[in-house]
């Protein structure tokens, strides 16, 4: 092996036998070559980071083209479509001289927030007979059990969330 | 007939309704003119009501000597008939159970539709619109979903658990401002990451059929809705219907709260500057 040219393609090969590592000392262009192809492969690309693409694929916004679709507007005309439907089977708002006192209650917008806080306040009211079966029963203690719960049950997702995050930076 | 309640009240022959008061029972021992509304209390009719009676957390008590002349509604309640009804009567939880109690069955299976038909109507909705407007926090939230389906069951129960504690908390230091300032921000709390939650459960459902949909549902809202569908139609199922409803209710509150901790910015920034990401 003694032209450059076959010095500079067994470089471009990854070779570094012991005759082209002594040509390459022996020959400045060569040297030179051999550094072009150190910097090259320092500016290859690195493995792609898959959280970062997760995180730009999951925050790009709506495009408009995406709004003009008709396909687009499936879901919000069909559940229009159903609350309508549903309203008429019920008869109208049940109990709506009462519903008339609420500000600014406007039709779909009552239905989601009835649905959501109903589930909720029903949660809130068995809670309330259960600590209030507490209070009766164990006095301060039963807030001091709850506050224990608090913050146990608190430190319990935020351990979860942490594990979380060890994983992404790990 | 309104006139007549009217000329009534005026007379003194009707009471005016009670304020509704937060956790204070109402019993109504007099013709009362209504609206009659309760709030996370029980009111009890042993009387004439001129109106409605709607009870939000709590439970509507007709007796024998109660006559409504209106509907009843119990918001998260039961009602209880021994009198009479006029009008329609409804309780319970939001899905589906806010069904009447009382009334002929066809009436009742109407009812009943209906109110599946309003909840499944709001949820597609709600899904449809943030797929629009920003579907942001609940790309993220199904991320994170799809990646520790279990961890976010855990999280959402572990947070349920800390909203009961933190309610509770908030019950015990009564009717003070604090009191009810807790149970308050608690209870909107809870409903805003329910409602992003089961978003990001649709968004999540949407993407995982996304190889058997059509060509003209694989965008992203469509899909989403289509997503939304197959819970809501899966809650409908007798028994397991309710298990897996609430089963996509904890496993899309716990992955928003732990996109919450995990993502460090808060979701509301997030939504407005995409660009801020930590990319």
């Amino acid at each position: 092996m003694t032209t450059c040219i076959e010095v500079r393609r067994a470089l471009e090969d990854g070779e570094s036998s012991g005759s082209v590592a002594v040509h390459v000392s022996s020959c400045a262009d060569c040297r030179a070559h051999a550094a072009l192809l150190t910097s090259l492969a320092a500016a290859a690309p690195s493995e792609p980071d898959e959280e970062a693409m997760r995180a730009i694929l999951a925050a790009r916004p709506v495009a408009r083209w995406q709004r003009r679709q008709l396909r687009s507007w499936l879901p919000l005309a069909a559940g229009l479509a159903l609350v309508g439907l549903g309203l008429a089977l019920l008869g109208g708002v049940p109990g709506s001289g009462a519903v008339a006192f609420l500000p600014g209650a406007l039709g779909s917008l009552v239905a989601l927030a009835a649905s959501a806080v109903a589930d909720t306040v029903a949660l809130a009211r068995g809670s309330a007979e259960a600590v209030r079966a507490l209070a009766e029963a164990g006095g301060v203690w039963a807030l001091v059990w709850l506050v224990l719960v608090a913050l146990g049950g608190g430190w319990g997702v935020l351990a979860l969330a942490r594990r979380r995050v060890g994983e992404r930076q790990g | 007939m309104r006139v007549v309640a009217l000329v009534a009240l005026l007379a003194g022959m009707l009471q005016p309704a009670p304020a509704p008061r937060l956790g204070h029972d109402l019993h109504i021992g007099e013709p009362t003119q209504g609206p009659v509304v309760g709030l996370l209390a029980t009111v009890t009719v042993a009387s004439r009501v001129e109106g409605d009676v709607v009870v939000l957390g709590g439970d509507v008590v007709v007796t024998e000597t109660g006559a409504v002349r209106g509907d009843v509604v119990a918001v998260a309640g039961t009602v209880r008939v021994a009198g009479t009804v006029d009008g329609r009567v409804v309780g319970g939880g939001s899905r589906g159970v806010l069904a009447p109690l009382a009334g002929d069955p066809a009436r009742a299976a109407r009812s009943v539709w209906g109110k599946h038909l309003l909840h499944m109507g709001a949820w597609l909705m709600v899904v449809g619109g943030m797929a629009l407007l920003a579907p942001q926090p609940a790309r993220r939230g199904a991320e994170h979903l799809a990646r520790r389906p279990l961890a976010a069951l855990v999280a959402g129960g572990l947070a349920l658990l800390v909203w009961v504690a933190v309610v509770g908390i908030g019950l015990l230091l009564g009717t003070t401002a604090v009191g009810a300032g807790v149970v308050m921000a608690a209870t909107g709390a809870l409903v805003a990451v329910k409602v992003l939650g089961v978003a990001a459960v649709a968004f999540w459902l949407g993407a995982r059929l996304l190889p058997w949909l059509p060509a003209g549902l694989r965008a992203e809202a469509p899909r989403a809705g289509v997503g939304m569908g197959v819970v809501l139609l899966l809650a409908l199922l007798p028994v397991a219907g309710e298990v897996l409803w609430l089963a996509a209710n904890v496993a899309g509150i716990g992955a928003v709260l732990v996109m919450a901790v995990t993502d460090g910015l808060p979701l509301a920034m997030r939504v407005l500057s995409p660009t801020a990401s930590r990319v």
